[in-house]
């Protein structure tokens, strides 16, 4: 009989998790619940948090674990993600005006590093979140454009439609691109709006599926592309998307709901699924589980009152035998009355929290009843979050849950 | 509340032996009682430079609770400063009839026991009726007393068991925008006014006399000396740094110190403002203003950076427990930021802060061998254009200027007429609320920035989605209120204080900011970090479970966006500290 692995979080790790396990020949059920960092994301993939003071380093760690092959399979599979792109080191903008390194990037993205030295446009329309002509001025004032010679340019194009389309929200302004007509026609619009410049640079506009990208390119005269999305805007959409995609190639089985609770049971797992829309509680069993429920931005872990208006701290919003850590020490020991102080730690602490785990993401502090159990991505305590962090860790917890 | 002795007349002339200076009064402070000063002395044609080291609003006129109250606190002691506290009120609801907002207050009474309540209900109510005489002063409505059974329709929100209570009325008001007006005004009436310029020293004449400031720019680091007949130390709290700059002795321009701070929640919790007492026994109060609620204040002896000044967990927590007794669902209200700021408080040693006078004084340094510098001390924003008149009566006497004070009766800008919000809408394509906020801060002045937007249709983006603020605001607060930073567009439009903490709008403002003072891209950039990471630190004593996870998406969206703060601290914005980030 196949070893069964229950994956309970369908972010990046977690897919990757998935993945892992299914090539390796386990059969797959993932659990998952409301979007997480993955979905919310800016389309950019990096391996360690890119600093606006980067040395070369971090670029060439980054371009190093790309080579690694199941992580390019994995992203592959997944088909939203371009790795590297025509030059070593990608370049992408940012919806707030920086032009930046990243090694890998969702496809709609532009790479702007084999645009170097060229004329890009950027495509101004009158979108209330969008200014071009300062955004082409800070990209155009951006070290690398100074040091490339490349220009950043502000060209109008009559793209919207109605007076509303100018506030809707982001990710409804890129769905409306899905529709074939009116990708079609923002293609129409910046080949007639500008002939003769390199590439496009864009808003985050080019659809919510995977595919209305390609589509859009194929029309167009020049290389076009998106600036990155802020929170919960058309990259983290197009993620869902392919990895809803990617769930169903694999033979995934996905349940959709809250995992209230994770068991050791005899040499295996139960997972007890919170009642669902129809009131019906479920259950899994499992030879072993991937815990990759993402940090505090994706409700993985909660910080919380813990008597009504007296104790703050974090918590794990299901039951599992693995201990919290902020910065090395355990937070399952009390600590003080008032639990962790965001005032000394800084906000950043929400983002350093996490499970106890070793190198190999295997929760620590317990017992050999724990074999079996695995945690990936921003779940763990003290981990960079990154995607492609969240990536790696999860094709390695999958793999070694799948070979038991 | 005794004005000051006045310095005598050969001193004046001993000065003007020695070249005429740049101008008649040099203000240090651009607080309400700094601007109120350089409006009234501009108005009465006197020239006036005013140097202000961070922005307006800086101190605790930005940071106070707004309430232009009648004094009801003096009723029972000195009915006299509660008839002119209603009188001035009034004053500043005709002159800034725009930037006044009512606040209907209700002090709910629970009480032990039936008769204890009832005990204390009959008080209120006696109080207040004398209170209700001086109402029409400042066009108050008179109070109301209700039942148990009342209030609790009136706020479903508050714990069961009050057995009844009163509501009373007061009046609020922006406190940034307050000191904005009075400072256009000045320079529209000829004054000079540098913010981000600090005083470094006063300069000292023959026999002492304080004959001018040297300053420093903060922003472009070049100074400079200006000379002026008289100074005037409006610097608050900072009152005795300041008077240290001329080498004054410590207790020369001495202030007690009072912290106070503020919480802004997400979502309007109550109707009133409700009253409730804190463990201590002091007052505090949970507030409704505009789409939020306000929980304030706390009062405590002050000793720290006086250019840093952030609220606490402790003080956090004091505010949450006082009003989660009456009031439970505080629990689930989400805390988006918090405001501190230090009460200039007159010095007296010996009782509780909240006892403290809350009057006001101006010191003739001619005592301490330094005429020709005069200390404002103490004060409230509620009487600021009083102690302004006195302060300025006081001036104009001594250079012999005798003009009468005019800020009673000659509107604030933007304080002339009054603009329909719906006109906005109509004819600048505004949302509803975008409009009501436009006008509420700027008055007949949003007509200005809405001529703007008619000029350029995409200057009406709505770039800060939360407050609202539109491109065209932030514009006009860049060319004519003299905002040089995201920091300073924020305090004029509330821009970047929502749920979403700037995460959409300060990058952007930083670019305009920057475009518009000839600064580069980068340094626009700068001046957003320099926000967002104020703002966070702001933020981070008093987030709780909500807000924790829109803080921690906040993070990861920002670090994909801009990238880490520059290691480097940058030596010319006011927020160089990062680590609230870390
Ligand atoms: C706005 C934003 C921008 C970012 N930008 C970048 C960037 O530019 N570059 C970069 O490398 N990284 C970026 N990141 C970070 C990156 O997105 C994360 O590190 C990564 O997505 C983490 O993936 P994950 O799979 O570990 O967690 P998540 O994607 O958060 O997934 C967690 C999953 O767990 C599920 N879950 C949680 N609890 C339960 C439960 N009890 N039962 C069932 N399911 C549960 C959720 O439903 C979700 O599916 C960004 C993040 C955000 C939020
Ligand atoms: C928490 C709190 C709540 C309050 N609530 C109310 C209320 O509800 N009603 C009410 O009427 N009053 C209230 N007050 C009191 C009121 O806010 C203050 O009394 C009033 O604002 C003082 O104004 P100011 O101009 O004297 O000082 P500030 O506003 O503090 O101004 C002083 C200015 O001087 C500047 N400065 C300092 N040093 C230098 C230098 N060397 N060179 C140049 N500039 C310098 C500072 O940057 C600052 O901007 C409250 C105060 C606080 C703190």
């Amino acid at each position: 009989m196949s070893r069964r692995v229950v994956v309970v979080g369908a972010g990046i790790a977690g897919s990757a998790a998935a993945f892992a396990a299914a090539r390796a020949g386990a059969e797959v059920v993932v659990v998952h619940d409301r979007a997480g960092a993955s979905a919310l994301c800016s389309g950019a993939l990096d391996l360690e948090a890119w600093d606006t003071d980067a040395s070369g380093e971090v670029a060439a760690r980054a371009q190093r674990a790309l080579t690694d092959a199941e992580l390019a399979a994995f992203l592959t599979a997944l088909g939203a993600h371009r790795l590297g792109g025509t030059a070593p080191n990608g370049v992408i903008a940012t919806a707030s005006g920086v032009v930046r390194p990243a090694c890998a990037a969702d496809r709609a993205l532009l790479d702007l590093a084999p645009l170097a030295g060229r004329r890009v446009a950027v495509a101004d329309i009158e979108r209330d979140d969008w200014d071009a002509s300062l955004l082409a001025k800070a990209f155009g004032a951006s070290a690398w454009a100074e040091h490339t010679g490349t220009t950043f340019t502000p060209v109008f194009v009559r793209l919207l439609r109605t007076g509303y389309e100018r506030r809707i929200a982001p990710y409804d302004f890129a769905e409306l691109h899905d529709d074939p007509a009116r990708g079609a026609a923002l293609a129409d619009a910046l080949n007639a709006a500008a002939p003769d410049v390199d590439a496009w640079l864009v808003g985050p506009w080019l659809g919510i599926q995977p595919d209305t990208v390609a589509a859009i390119r194929a029309r167009a005269r020049v290389p076009l592309g998106e600036t990155t999305s802020l929170l919960a805007g058309a990259a983290g959409a197009r993620f869902e998307r392919a990895r809803d995609r990617l769930f169903t190639e694999l033979g995934v089985e996905v349940r959709r709901g809250r995992v209230g609770r994770v068991a050791a049971r005899d040499a295996s797992w139960a997972l007890e699924l919170a009642p669902d829309s129809d009131g019906a509680p479920g259950e899994l069993a499992a030879s072993a589980v991937v815990l990759a429920t993402g940090g505090v931005g994706a409700g993985g872990i909660v910080f919380t009152w813990r008597l009504p208006g007296v104790v703050r701290g974090f918590e794990l919003p299901f039951a599992a035998p693995v201990t919290l850590a902020l910065d090395g020490e355990s937070l399952g020991g009390g600590g003080s009355l008032y639990g962790p102080s965001l005032e000394t730690k800084g906000l950043g602490a929400l983002e350093r929290v996490g499970i106890a785990c070793d190198a190999l993401g295997r929760p620590v502090g317990k017992n050999a009843a724990q074999m079996g159990l695995f945690v990936a991505g921003d779940a763990v305590a003290g981990r960079p979050r990154t995607m492609l962090g969240a990536a790696l860790a999860g094709l390695a917890s999958g793999n070694v849950a799948a070979g038991g | 509340m005794e004005a000051a002795v006045t310095a005598p007349p050969s001193a004046r002339d001993a000065l003007e032996a020695g070249g005429a200076p740049d101008v008649d009064v040099i203000v240090i402070g651009g607080g309400v009682n700094g601007t109120g000063v350089a409006r009234d002395a501009a108005l009465r044609g006197l020239k006036v430079a005013l140097f202000e080291r961070h922005d307006l609003a800086f101190g605790a006129s930005g940071n106070s609770s707004g309430m232009i109250h009648g004094g009801p606190r003096y009723l029972t002691t000195d009915p006299d400063v509660t008839y002119s506290s209603c009188l001035d009120s009034g004053h500043i609801q005709r002159i800034a009839p725009h930037l006044l907002f009512r606040i209907p207050f209700l002090a709910p009474v629970f009480g032990a026991t039936e008769l204890l309540a009832e005990a204390t209900l009959a008080t209120y109510d006696a109080f207040f009726d004398v209170y209700d005489r001086y109402q029409p002063l400042k066009r108050g409505k008179p109070h109301v007393r209700l039942t148990g059974a009342e209030i609790a329709t009136l706020e479903p929100g508050l714990a069961p068991g009050a057995r009844g209570g009163v509501t009373f009325d007061e009046w609020g008001i922006d406190g940034a925008r307050l000191c904005v007006a009075n400072a256009v005004d000045a320079i529209e009436h000829g004054a000079e006014v540098h913010v981000h310029t600090t005083v470094t020293e006063l300069l000292r004449g023959d026999a002492g006399r304080v004959r001018g400031v040297r300053f420093r720019h903060r922003i472009d680091g070049t100074s400079g000396t200006r000379t002026a007949r008289l100074v005037v130390n409006a610097t608050g709290a900072w009152s005795p740094i300041t008077a240290a700059l001329g080498g004054l002795p410590n207790d020369a321009a001495r202030v007690r110190p009072g912290k106070g701070i503020h919480i802004f929640l997400d979502r309007r919790l109550t109707n009133y403002a409700v009253m409730t007492n804190a463990i201590d026994g002091r007052q505090v109060f949970l507030m409704p203003w505009q789409n939020v609620s306000v929980l304030g204040t706390t009062d405590d002896d002050y000793y720290g950076d006086l250019d840093r000044v952030v609220a606490t967990g402790d003080e956090v927590r004091y505010l949450f427990e006082a009003v989660a007794r009456v009031f439970p669902s505080i629990w689930q209200a989400r805390a988006i930021g918090t405001w501190g700021g230090v009460r200039p408080t007159l010095y007296e040693w010996g009782p509780n802060e909240d006892e403290l006078s809350r009057e006001h004084a101006v010191v003739d340094h001619a005592a301490h061998g330094a005429p020709g510098l005069y200390s404002m001390l103490g004060g409230k924003l509620a009487s600021y254009r009083q102690f302004a008149e006195e302060m300025t009566d006081v001036l104009a006497r001594e250079l012999r200027v005798p003009v009468p004070c005019r800020t009673h009766i000659a509107p604030l800008p933007g304080g002339d007429e009054v603009v329909d919000p719906m006109k906005l809408v109509v004819a600048g394509g505004m949302e509803a609320v975008t409009a009501t906020r436009l006008e509420y801060r700027h008055g007949s002045r949003s007509l200005r920035v809405l001529e703007r937007m008619q000029r350029d249709p995409r200057e009406g983006a709505v770039i800060c989605p939360c407050e609202p603020v539109t491109e065209a605001e932030v514009r006009y607060t860049v060319a004519h209120e003299l905002a040089r930073t995201v920091d300073d567009v924020s305090r004029r439009t509330r821009l970047g204080l929502g749920v979403c903490g700037g995460m959409r709008c300060a990058a952007r403002c930083g670019r305009i900011v920057a475009e518009m003072t000839e600064r580069s891209p980068r340094e626009g950039l700068q001046l957003a970090h320099g926000f967002l990471a104020g703002a966070a630190r702001r933020r981070a004593a008093a987030v709780g479970p909500d807000q924790a996870r829109q803080e921690a998406l906040g993070l990861a969206a920002l670090r994909a966006e801009i990238g880490r703060p520059p290691s480097r601290p940058e030596p010319d914005t006011d927020e160089t500290e990062h680590e609230a980030w870390r």
